[in-house]
């Protein structure tokens, strides 16, 4: 499971396994992407700014993989895999506890937890969602309510600044373009059916 | 409305939930008892409510970073 997510965030192991079957016009812009995503990762004031951001986008249910080449999306299952990871993680690196490698691989599975403020023991009874509706309920989307609660407008504004910075002007503000399309287009659904929408709410407030 | 068509209007417009999930869960929907649909119906409306605040949060970051 680990190396799946190490795969989706920097794509280093599995473009380097599979350099023979990438054409060459497509590995470039594969490693560019890699390339910018490590630079990324590497600013400690960025990383807490893009993770912040990559949180929100995926607590909203937005594909990432369109708006972030190299990230891949992270589904249900991977991140609550991720929140046991993290814990399991957490307890290994405390009886190891003075190894500063391990102290920073830790923090690397805190970053990437999609809903870091969202005690375990949530995230694994969520799953009993599943069982009401034959598995087609996602688990995950109670705690990513949970993490939406007053989350912070800041670090998703410090998060895009950031994305343009790294991808540059153009590629920068095309996909913040691209974020805001979404967020839009949630917007006008809304407003075009608000009388219908508001009324079906309040039936279950 | 009845709990069954606000949960159907609900669904439509959940921006979380992927067409596969919207059709599995609308095929089911006769098999669910009150608590159920309860459950579903309270999350779907929680979800509606964050995620037009959420977009609204990131409309106003992405204005606000495009006109710089």
């Amino acid at each position: 499971m680990a190396m799946s997510i190490e795969e989706q965030i920097g794509k280093k192991e599995s473009a380097e396994q599979n350099k023979e079957k990438i054409p060459q016009n497509e590995r470039t812009q594969y490693l560019n992407s890699g390339e910018k995503l490590r630079a990324t990762l590497n600013d400690p004031i960025t990383k807490e700014a893009f993770f912040a951001l990559l949180r929100t986008l995926i607590n909203v249910g937005i594909s990432v993989v369109d708006l972030v080449p190299g990230i891949g999306e992270l589904p249900s299952w991977v991140a609550d895999a991720i929140k046991v990871t993290k814990e399991a993680k957490k307890k290994s690196v405390l009886r190891r506890s003075k190894d500063e490698e391990s102290k920073s691989e830790n923090d690397f599975w805190q970053k990437i937890d999609p809903t870091p403020d969202v005690p375990v023991w949530i995230a694994l009874g969520s799953e009993a969602t599943e069982a009401v509706s034959g598995s087609v309920f996602p688990s995950h989307a109670i705690e990513s309510s949970v993490q939406l609660i007053g989350y912070d407008l800041a670090r998703i504004t410090a998060g895009l600044e950031r994305l343009k910075e790294i991808w540059g002007e153009d590629k920068g503000k095309e996909t913040i373009k691209n974020i805001g399309q979404q967020a839009e287009d949630e917007i006008r659904d809304y407003r075009q059916n608000q009388m219908q929408i508001n009324q079906a709410m309040q039936v279950f407030a | 409305m009845d709990k069954k068509t606000a949960l159907k209007v609900l669904l439509q417009h959940s921006s979380f939930l992927s067409e596969k999930s919207k059709s599995a869960i609308l095929a089911k929907l006769d098999q669910f008892n009150d608590k159920e649909i309860d459950t579903i119906g309270s999350f779907l409306a929680l979800e509606k409510k964050k995620s037009l605040q959420n977009a609204i949060k990131i409309k106003h970051a992405v204005k606000n970073i495009l006109e710089k």
